[in-house]
């Protein structure tokens, strides 16, 4: 499913730009609102969190969300990454933004 | 008397719970920093079986000074250090000149590994079409 998430400096080879995310492929990003379009795995995606996705639409990089994305979710999020990737910890942390 | 073993063959991998699975970016932002287009992890318990691993640059509109842009393609195996395997580069200014790699498969990635293509444009305006594709088929491991 596509999401707009928060574009982050992430530590992986080159140190780019990126999203938190194990698997995702961008669709457009904007690296000075700090925000991208991604195409995520909808198993990578918990439940909870789609319909939060689904409830709050955006249709594009700058306008804010209309509701912020709650730490719980944000919590979930990782739970349930931790899980799927079989980590024990929760290594990614994506947010909606 | 016939005699015969009760050891039987593990499917073949296609026919392990196997589906398809493709990614890929396409697009022509300006110049940027290195970013990260695509990013596939293995989840656990399965293997990726790698048919298609396709970059290419192109360049639309010329810049007024460019230095190089480029892709950059790593893999980073199961608690293991990040291997860039593959980079294309295009330092030219003119408008369609193109850069094409495919890494010839089979490459086979295990539980937890990580195959990334990032991105990266130093020009001083213009634009370039990236084109990045990946296609495996995931199974049970």
């Amino acid at each position: 499913m596509i999401i707009r998430c928060a574009l982050i400096n992430t530590t992986g080879p080159g140190n780019p730009l990126g999203v938190d995310l194990p698997t995702y492929a961008m669709l457009t990003d904007d690296a000075t609102v700090r925000r991208a379009f991604v195409d995520v795995p909808s198993a990578d995606v918990p439940a909870d969190v789609q319909a939060f996705v689904i409830a709050n639409p955006v249709a594009d990089l700058t306008s804010p969300l209309p509701n912020p994305f709650p730490s719980s979710l944000a919590r979930s999020w990782q739970d349930h990454l931790a899980r799927r990737y079989d980590l024990g910890e929760a290594k990614w942390k994506p947010v909606v933004a | 008397m016939r005699v015969s073993s009760y050891a039987v063959a593990r499917p073949a991998f296609y026919d392990r719970n196997a589906a398809g699975f493709i990614s890929s970016y396409n697009s022509n932002p300006g110049p940027h920093g290195e970013t990260t287009r695509v990013t596939v992890t293995v989840a656990a318990g399965k293997k990726h079986s790698v048919e298609v691993m396709g970059l290419q640059l192109i360049r639309d509109t010329a810049p007024s000074a460019t230095v190089f842009s480029a892709v950059r393609a790593y893999i980073t195996p199961s608690g293991g250090t990040s291997t860039k395997f593959v980079e294309l580069d295009l330092f030219s200014t003119v408008v369609n000149t193109t850069n094409t790699f495919y890494v010839p498969p089979p490459i086979t990635l295990y539980p937890a590994d990580v195959m990334i293509y990032n991105t990266v444009d130093s020009s001083t305006g213009g634009t370039i079409t990236y084109n990045l594709v990946y296609k495996s088929t995931i199974f049970d491991a």
